[in-house]
């Protein structure tokens, strides 16, 4: 007589087997209502990805991308503290001496990046180097399509990270996100 | 009326000599019926599973093939087809390869005196209920001798599970029948569909065209509601598959089996269960008879009796053992054999004995 309590069982053998029979009847239903809702009422939990996508958080952290500035050259300096806080070893870079004209016009030596390249396939998006960043040229963007069944392809150059375009609106938001965080916590 | 004289032309120059030749030809026209209903429908089965299951766990189902995914099980079927048959070597080879279909064929066979409309039965038999009972329950002879022929102790426990429910639910599934039986006065499954169908014996209002099914009278009620529990175990499914108990069977008495021969016994299963809902249809819901009009006027003809009101009771009927099948869970074997033989049997008698009140107070 599982479904029903102990207490509430009946001494006589024919009245507690018509309870067992009822308390079956009841729970039955009782399952079958959870699922007809869910079956008739409930929303779909599913998204059906390649058709339909999801709003990405704002702080979704993918695809890292270095700011350029007005001249189309990445305005990072090539200090190194991305490469050495990457607890993954990722990040590679070189430094090289570049003369620029600043807009006064005189000529002066800066450090540019020789060599910029990150493995994604080996990074954990944890936002480390865009924190350290001195300069805020490194950010980690919402742009998440960039899987591949080579994992050499993952390896990305400083060309592929260079996103000349200003920042869009929700990207506005994110780095203003990562700004915060400290504050916040 | 060129066309007419196409078809004429056809019939006289090919369909007449042949029947000339092979009068029984004429036979093969409802077994091709059958065959094509059973292969389409179990098609159909399949993809309403999945899509139904996706309902009930808030999820989509297929999608991709055909509009919302209805092609999916064709391809599932082509997929079969085109896989490796294995034998296991320690088989019993030549019983493992026809145990399939010892399960299938019996699964196709009974659907000859079922009643889809009015007059469109493959064989009256004036013994169809008991034919229908008795050659539907040769299937789990497939069953069992699988589960034997696998050499695999999964497989042997499911055939011999399978055994155990069949012998148990046979009873009460059989009591209920009686009970229809004794209302209707007759084994003809067409009779009992005319019996309902003209019938104003029930609970429901006299005057109402869905006032002679026998689910409206107390006995049929409760039969009705026994009938499709002992079903559900009869065709084994949740929450009663225990010879195909994943949990505990791995894959039960179809472990070893692969390709075509598996989908063989998925189109038994599937074939079985619309065959268990087009009984209850039949005998308890009233079969093609209308639950709006039996003659309708102008418009109201489609509402009237005829196929498509079976259809539609044995979707719903289906619909309902999807549903239990994904809500309620699989019971323990001791509990399956417990709510047969402490709960439906007595049920069923107690039931029998109301019937033979019913009958007698009441009229049939």
């Amino acid at each position: 007589m599982g479904h029903v309590p102990r207490t509430q069982v009946s001494s006589n053998p024919i009245i507690a087997f018509f309870q067992y029979v009822w308390s079956s009847l009841i729970t039955a239903a009782k399952g079958l209502r959870v699922t007809g809702y869910n079956a008739w009422l409930r929303e779909r939990v599913t998204v059906a990805y390649p058709k339909q996508e999801l709003d990405l958080s704002l702080r979704t952290r993918a695809k890292h991308r270095v700011l350029v500035d007005d001249t189309g050259d990445p305005i990072c300096i090539a200090c190194g503290q991305c490469q050495r806080i990457c607890p993954d070893h990722c990040i590679l870079v070189t430094r090289k001496k570049v003369t620029v004209t600043t807009p006064e016009g005189e000529e002066k030596q800066v450090n540019r990046p020789d060599e910029f390249v990150i493995d994604l396939a080996r990074c954990m998006y944890c936002n480390l180097c865009a924190e350290v960043c001195p300069v805020d040229c490194l950010h980690l963007t919402r742009d998440f399509k960039y899987s591949s069944g080579d994992v050499h392809t993952m390896r990305i150059e400083l060309e592929g990270l260079l996103r000349p375009e200003p920042l869009s609106e929700y990207e506005a938001n994110q780095t203003d996100g990562a700004d915060d965080e400290g504050g916040e916590e | 009326m060129e066309e007419r004289g196409w078809l004429e032309s056809l019939v006289n120059g090919l369909v007449q000599p042949l029947y000339d030749a092979v009068p029984w030809i004429v036979h093969l026209v409802p077994l091709l019926w059958i065959l094509v209903l059973v292969a389409v429908s179990v098609l159909i089965l399949i993809w309403a599973e999945r899509k139904v299951s996706a309902d009930i766990q808030s999820r989509v189902g297929p999608l991709h093939h055909g509009p919302i995914g209805v092609f999916q099980s064709v391809w599932d079927a082509l997929k079969l087809l085109t896989k490796e048959d294995t034998i296991p070597r320690q088989a019993d080879r030549l019983v493992f390869c026809i145990a399939p279909f010892i399960a299938f064929v019996p699964a196709v066979l009974v659907y000859v005196v079922i009643p889809f409309g009015k007059g469109w039965i493959a064989a009256d038999l004036n013994v169809g209920l008991w034919y229908l009972l008795s050659v539907g329950s040769l299937g789990v002879v497939g069953v069992i001798v699988a589960g034997w022929a696998s050499n695999n102790k999964w497989s042997l426990l499911g055939g011999m599970r399978a055994a155990a429910q069949l012998i148990t639910y046979e009873i009460p599934m059989f009591l209920s029948v009686v009970v229809v039986i004794m209302m209707a006065g007759t084994l003809s499954m067409d009779d009992i569909v005319r019996n309902q169908a003209g019938g104003r014996w029930s609970l429901a209002p006299p005057e109402t065209p869905f006032a002679g099914w026998y689910c409206f009278t107390i006995p049929g009620l409760i039969a009705s509601v026994l009938y499709l529990v002992a079903a559900l175990a009869e065709v084994n499914r949740q929450p009663f598959d225990l010879p195909e108990a994943e949990s505990e069977l791995v894959s039960g008495f179809n472990t070893e089996y692969s390709g075509m021969r598996f989908a063989i016994f998925f189109l038994a299963e599937f074939s079985n269960t619309a065959l268990v809902a087009g009984i209850a249809a039949t005998i308890f819901f009233g079969g093609w008879s209308s639950p709006i009009v039996s003659e309708g006027e102008g418009i109201w003809q489609i509402f009237g009796d005829g196929i498509v009101w079976y259809f539609v009771k044995i979707t719903a009927l289906i619909y309902g053992m999807m549903w239990v099948k994904w809500t309620l869970p699989r019971v323990r074997i001791d509990q399956m054999l417990q709510v047969a033989w402490k709960g439906l049997i007595p049920l069923a008698l107690i039931n029998v004995a109301i019937a033979v009140a019913h009958v007698a107070w009441v009229g049939p």
